[in-house]
């Protein structure tokens, strides 16, 4: 009898319960300015001078191709592309001041990659790689798949003597040192000082970290392609997924770089000051679990998600929870807020 | 709060007592399945139809391969614009009930060509001020790309998407207007015969329904049209369209207002278990409820997305506060066709409502609007609900 009036005073109750505690927990007093200093130096300015570093090998690389385009100056300009790739994987999180305004990794690492549009590109020359329409038609993806696609072509090194693939593969690897380029020179000294002197300098580089760490390692990584979010396995969602054989070795690559980060006159000795070393002993735990998971995985995530992905999901479930203590646990204790939200999806 | 318990406790009691009197002996079901001799007496084809029409209208407004024509022929179904014969043929528009309730714009048709003529607009400009610089970054005082985290979006030369003027302008002029003030009207419920007819039991020739059971079933429908399994539409909510139903769903994920998915459900299907016992009284009570609750859902997000465009703008990410400015710029268009419960009213007037949208595109529109002016607006959109910014604001 009478269902509906049952239901008003459900609501009744829950108007009067649902309040909100915003009880506000002071600062501590440990030097937050030494590990911003450390990841400054340390993990920001030397990840990007490596990253740099291999990007000027695969552009010389490719010259060489170019000159003498053989099955060892491919195999060469292969090889170099992969070490780029992996150095990217260092600094990947590090998406704040003036990588955030160039949206670098969008323009470095969006997939899956438009092939088509690639096409479009390679053969009428006419393209404008500043768009963020053509974010997925350049960058690694867009090597990945030039590299080692060769598409209609009897062979690949048919394909990349042709002058628009030529041309082509010269502007995508410019580009990206051009970004990265531009992304280094930003730190500078006085941008260092700033960056210092602004004590919200750790919670962006926290909540920066986590974005990444959420976003596009655990989910773009492994989530997707896994089938997490979408029901059922997506092995075109993969990382380089037309050399195949790399995917799992970026992919630990990037938690060997999230791991490193973490550890060591960083967020773990705050941690520690906070009394709270269980977490950071806790999150290790996971990664190591992660790591060892990923270590039996076949090389290649694609033909792992289309055997079993359910040893995928293992490795996700390891990476989410580290997830849940680095949000909640870590940042309640850092008294750190987080400043994203889920994007809204439309 | 113990007192409070033992007064809800009391008005609970006395509630019990004077509803045992006249409480209508009404079959409720769980789910919303209503049958008459072992035939389902649910139907809302034309909703989901129209549900449909605007899905791949939103579709191909980001398609800049479709000219402007084929854009306005979508939208009013004409020249066969749509890939299902189905749709091609099936005598229905977008356009035809666009701001065409019996309750607002029966005697007010300039109104209502002035808001057809606005999303005409917003279409034609898609492809005349967009379409033509899409291949070209956006900057102050130009149209074209622009970047919101890994996605690119397209504004015009105010940092409208115009896109999302029109798809969430149709929220309220399509779906909102059509089910809170045509088919849940007692107007359009009880016209002609229909009170003795649903009293007898008289059904539409060839249905298994009476008229008055369509009429609010075409109501649900507007909400509920792309439902898979629409008897039970909870499970799903927020995923089956991109209108009404996806932003009761985001609603529903905002815990300061957690359940009104299930309320809005709970009174569409109570009024409707009315209708089948006769209790119109009780049938109107649930109206009203509905009225409350889905112009609510307009309210909140309006506010909602005015607020996120204020946070991202503050740091500066233009693309994505733009998109959210355009978004809640589309759900401030709709707040007209909203309905106050027991009045015939908007909690936002049409004047009002032009006067904001004429405000957020003033001058370079986004590109100088000020985070004062985008909080003034929220206050004022809130201070006409029953909720706060900061409820709706995350």
């Amino acid at each position: 009898m009478n269902k509906y009036l049952i239901t008003i005073l459900l609501s009744v109750f829950c108007f009067t319960s649902c309040e909100k505690s915003t009880s506000q927990v002071e600062k501590d007093n440990f030097d937050r300015e030494a590990i911003v200093q450390n990841w400054i130096e340390n993990s920001i300015i030397k990840g990007y001078q490596s990253y740099i570093s291999t990007l000027n090998d695969l552009k010389l690389a490719h010259a060489e191709f170019t000159a003498g385009p053989r099955i060892e100056t491919l195999e060469k300009l292969r090889a170099s592309y992969i070490s780029a790739y992996k150095q990217w994987q260092r600094v990947s999180m590090f998406e704040i001041g003036e990588a955030e305004q160039l949206n670098l990794r969008s323009f470095t690492n969006l997939y899956p990659s438009n092939t088509e549009l690639i096409q479009n590109h390679v053969e009428t020359g006419i393209f404008n790689l500043e768009l963020p329409s053509t974010f997925t038609a350049q960058g690694f993806p867009a090597l990945d798949y030039l590299l080692f696609s060769k598409g209609a072509e009897t062979s690949i090194l048919d394909k990349l003597q042709d002058e628009g693939y030529e041309s082509y593969l010269t502007q995508v690897i410019d580009r990206m040192i051009a970004l990265a380029n531009k992304t280094l020179n930003a730190w500078d000294d006085d941008y260092q000082a700033t960056f210092l002197a602004d004590r919200t300098s750790i919670d962006r580089l926290v909540n920066d970290f986590l974005f990444y760490y959420e976003k596009f390692l655990r989910a773009g990584k492994v989530g997707i392609p896994a089938g997490v979010f979408s029901g059922s396995p997506l092995s075109g969602h993969v990382e380089a997924p037309y050399s195949e054989v790399y995917s799992k070795e970026l992919l630990l690559e990037a938690l060997d770089a999230v791991v490193e980060f973490f550890n060591g006159d960083s967020l773990d000795s705050y941690l520690a000051y906070m009394g709270r070393e269980d977490i950071t002993k806790d999150l290790n735990q996971h990664w190591e679990s992660a790591i060892a998971k990923i270590k039996a995985l076949d090389p290649s995530l694609k033909k792992q998600v289309e055997t079993d992905h359910i040893q995928l999901l293992e490795v996700y479930d390891d990476l989410q929870k580290a997830v849940i203590l680095l949000k909640v646990d870590m940042l309640q204790t850092l008294s750190i807020q987080v400043d994203y939200v889920d994007a809204d999806g439309d | 709060m113990k007192h409070l318990i033992l007064f809800t406790t009391l008005i609970a009691f006395f509630f019990t007592i004077s509803c045992t009197k006249d409480a209508p002996t009404i079959e409720e079901p769980a789910l919303y399945t209503f049958m008459r001799n072992g035939q389902s007496t649910v139907s809302f084809t034309g909703q989901t139809q129209r549900l449909l029409m605007s899905e791949e209208l939103a579709k191909s407004l980001l398609d800049f391969t479709k000219s402007e024509g084929e854009l306005l022929d979508m939208f009013a179904n004409a020249n066969s614009p749509f890939a299902s014969q189905d749709l091609n043929q099936s005598g229905k528009s977008i356009k035809s009930k666009v701001a065409a309730s019996n309750d607002y714009f029966s005697t007010n048709t300039a109104a209502s060509a002035q808001v057809k003529l606005q999303l005409e607009e917003w279409i034609s400009l898609q492809i005349q001020e967009i379409g033509a610089e899409s291949d070209k970054l956006a900057i102050k005082g130009s149209s074209g790309q622009i970047v919101d985290g890994n996605t690119v979006r397209y504004i015009g030369v105010k940092g409208l998407e115009y896109n999302q003027a029109v798809v969430k302008g149709l929220i309220g002029a399509l779906m909102v207007d059509q089910t809170l003030n045509n088919y849940l009207s007692p107007e359009v419920l009880d016209a002609g015969s229909n009170k003795t007819d649903n009293d007898g039991k008289i059904t539409v020739e060839g249905q298994a329904y009476t008229t008055m059971e369509h009429k609010w079933d075409e109501a649900y429908g507007y909400v509920f049209g792309l439902s898979p399994d629409p008897s039970n539409p909870l499970e799903t909510i927020g995923t089956d369209d991109s209108f009404l139903n996806k932003y009761i769903g985001r609603v529903e994920n905002d815990s300061d207002f957690e359940g009104i998915a299930r309320k809005i459900f709970e009174a569409f299907k109570l009024g409707r278990a009315a209708i089948v016992a006769g209790e119109y009284d009780l049938r109107d009570e649930q109206a009203e409820i509905l009225r409350t609750l889905i112009s609510e859902i307009i309210g909140i997000r309006a506010v909602y997305y005015l607020q996120q465009g204020i946070k991202f703008l503050e740091t500066e990410n233009y693309g994505t506060a733009f998109h959210d400015l355009s978004e809640g710029f589309g759900f401030i268009f709709s707040l007209q066709f909203t309905r106050e419960a027991n009045t015939f009213e908007p909690y936002i007037s049409s004047e009002k409502v032009d006067g904001y949208l004429e405000q957020l595109l003033a001058g370079d529109g986004f590109w100088d609007i000020t985070v004062e002016e985008l909080n003034d607006m929220s206050r004022e959109i809130a201070d006409e609900f029953d909720f706060t910014v900061e409820q709706a604001a995350e």
